[in-house]
């Protein structure tokens, strides 16, 4: 392999490509004639092209040279996802500061120029102007705090 | 005269004070984020969507224009002063730009780049109202097997002007138009890849795609590098250009601004093409003394002026046609569905206020940002060296808020942290997700067409080439991939966009 960016690609396409035809037949998705279309006439077609177009960047990544991919940041990359899922999770049960703190604390490890002082200051500032401003502001209906601490 | 009338009904909507306070914010929100590097108008325009459902469509029109074009004039601060642009369409600003800064014009620089913005957003402006009217009447006649061939026109030439190569680009526009396909399916009610997730029935927000790709995806592409910037913050003293420098800021501006005008117009262009093509046009034509790079006065006048020409004229097929032409314009899309105006040809005629307002509201627009960026340009540069490490988390707090608003659903936040993934691995691929976000918004709307326009030609495919328009139309698309798969333009076509430091 001489150019991974476009072997990796094809690689992601021809498998999203097949797994979105997969579906579509597992499904029962009627694919129906061109005059009268069934719900899975588009999609397999679609997938079919994805899957083509996948093909060929693959084979191009083998055949022609290219750059590196270059280090992946897996940090930064696991924390802001975690970070925003843990949010989702945690908004609705215990409220939208927690869900701030939280969010901010854990993405904040991805840089390295945060003290943790720093970070801590920065997760109680958004959220308490985030509580002012979509709670109190705009009224959107999700909890402050946990109920327990009296609110 | 029509025009003048129309334009009467334009800023007697834009000039109401609600109005007036909603294109200020926009434009001082567009600075904001163009100043800003690092964070750019697509996130932050679908950052604030939700934020505007609760205002009336025009206003909250009239806002997120003003983010894109202000945005514009924000991102030449940046790129003049600390040689980083700001904002992807000030990329050739630096240039020129920088080293203008470096000899101590920075403020002539600065003034420069408003001067020629303003000069192409008021021209812009007006093409806009002078072309938009008569392509909407076109526009009247067309029925699905037009539509459909405009929709693959536009897709083609996403793929064709955006960066990068043209087959990852076909890619990314089949795996656009396949998530589009997730949801109901409109005509036979069978709910497609949605594994019996009831939030998935109406098929993935373009919100949350466009905020998780764009928006969380940058910011994870961000922190893979954390060097300090270097901030070469200095006094700007002297704003005012010389005679000889506005002299040779004419001609530049005029061209930057036909350029701009043109191929803001195209699908797939905008603001970063226009600003691109434009350098390389004056590197061609214009002959400056101390010659481009060393900081020649036409290399910032001419790409500021095309960007902003671009930004303001990629409106026109959206206002007309109802098809995006970038991603900004697809988020427009967006924010008028959610307000429940179709896109389309009828806009102009069923809601005229909507459409001249968002026009008028536009030179005004400009207005304020030439007062904003000239006298205030210190405060600017101030901003510039907030720090990106304190910035990136309120980034993810606003989108994280921001999706959970649209529908009070944690399962959107999942989804979007998903799609934030999807664009890092994007971006590590050098796949541009442009293309994308462009089929995801007109996948549903193409096989809406395609269904229907086979149905009244009981299946028969040649029924798109026997039809004048429709043919004409899939025949420049035809020849559009294939001047861009040609080898000598294929070249052209990387020299265009490498011309970067």
């Amino acid at each position: 392999m001489r150019n991974p960016k476009d072997f990796w690609a094809g690689l992601l396409f021809l498998g999203i490509g097949g797994a979105f035809i997969a579906v579509a037949l597992a499904g029962g998705y009627e694919l129906g004639s061109a005059r009268r279309m069934g719900p899975g006439y588009f999609p397999v077609w679609l997938g079919g092209g994805l899957s083509l177009t996948g093909l060929m960047l693959a084979w191009r990544g083998l055949a022609t040279s290219g750059a590196p991919i270059g280090r992946w940041a897996l940090m930064p990359l696991g924390l802001v996802t975690l970070g925003t899922i843990l949010f989702g999770l945690i908004v609705n049960v215990a409220g939208l500061a927690p869900a701030i703190v939280v969010l901010v604390l854990l993405a904040a490890f991805a840089s390295i120029h945060f003290r943790v002082s720093q970070a801590i200051a920065l997760a109680v500032g958004l959220a308490a102007i985030s509580v002012l401003v979509f709670i109190k502001g705009l009224g959107i209906t999700v909890p402050v705090m946990p109920h327990v601490l009296g609110y | 005269m029509d025009i003048i009338n129309n334009l009467m009904i334009g800023f007697a909507t834009a000039l109401s004070p609600a109005n007036l306070a909603y294109c200020f914010m926009g434009v001082l929100l567009g600075t904001l984020i163009g100043v800003l590097p690092g964070i750019g108008p697509v996130s932050a325009i679908a950052m604030l969507l939700p934020a505007t459902y609760a205002l009336p469509p025009v206003a909250s029109l009239i806002m997120l224009a003003g983010i894109y074009y202000g945005a514009q004039y924000g991102g030449s601060t940046t790129a003049i002063l600390i040689n980083l642009p700001g904002e992807s369409a000030s990329v050739v600003t630096t240039l020129d730009g920088h080293q203008m800064a470096r000899q101590g014009r920075a403020g002539v620089a600065l003034a420069t780049a408003a001067l020629a913005s303003f000069f192409a957003g008021t021209i812009a402006t007006l093409i806009l109202a002078l072309f938009a009217p008569p392509l909407a009447t076109l526009a009247l006649k067309f029925n699905s097997h037009e539509y459909f061939s405009l929709m693959v026109l536009g897709l083609v030439g996403s793929i064709v002007l955006a960066s990068g190569s043209l087959l990852k680009g076909v890619g990314m526009v089949f795996l656009g138009l396949l998530l589009g396909c997730v949801g109901t399916d409109v005509e036979t009610a069978k709910e497609r890849f949605t594994f019996g997730i009831p939030e998935l029935s109406d098929g993935f927000g373009f919100v949350i795609l466009a905020m998780g790709i764009f928006g969380l995806g940058e910011v994870i592409r961000n922190l893979e590098d954390q060097r300090v910037r270097e901030v070469v913050s200095r006094k700007i003293a002297g704003l005012m250009p010389t005679r000889t420098d506005l002299k040779r800021m004419i001609g530049s501006s005029v061209r930057g601004t036909a350029l701009g005008s043109v191929l803001g117009v195209l699908p797939g262009g905008g603001a970063v093409l226009a600003s691109f093509a434009a350098y390389s046009l004056e590197s061609r034509v214009a002959k400056p003394p101390e010659g481009f790079g060393n900081g020649a006065i036409e290399g910032v006048a001419a790409p500021e002026a095309a960007n902003n020409a671009g930004a303001q004229t990629s409106f026109i097929p959206m206002l007309t046609l109802g098809i995006p032409s970038n991603p900004v314009m697809a988020l427009m899309i967006g924010a008028m569905l959610i307000q429940g105006i179709q896109p389309g040809p009828l806009v102009i005629q069923q809601q005229p206020g909507l459409f001249w307002g968002i026009i008028a509201s536009m030179w005004i627009g400009n207005m304020m940002l030439l007062v904003l960026n000239l006298p205030l340009v210190g405060m600017w540069a101030r901003v510039i060296t907030a720090p990106y490490h304190l910035l990136y988390p309120a980034i993810l707090v606003f989108s994280a808020i921001g999706v959970l608003t649209i529908s009070n659903k944690e399962v959107d936040v999942y989804f979007m942290a998903l799609f934030g993934v999807l664009g890092y691995v994007f971006a590590k691929l050098e796949c541009e997700p442009a293309p994308l976000l462009l089929a995801f918004i007109l996948g549903p709307m193409m096989e809406e067409n395609f269904r229907r326009a086979m149905q009244l030609s009981q299946g028969d495919p040649t029924s798109f080439l026997t039809r004048p328009i429709s043919a004409t139309l899939l025949v420049i698309a035809v020849l559009g991939l294939l001047t861009a798969i040609s080898p000598a333009i294929s070249r052209k076509r990387e020299e265009a966009f490498k011309e970067q430091p």
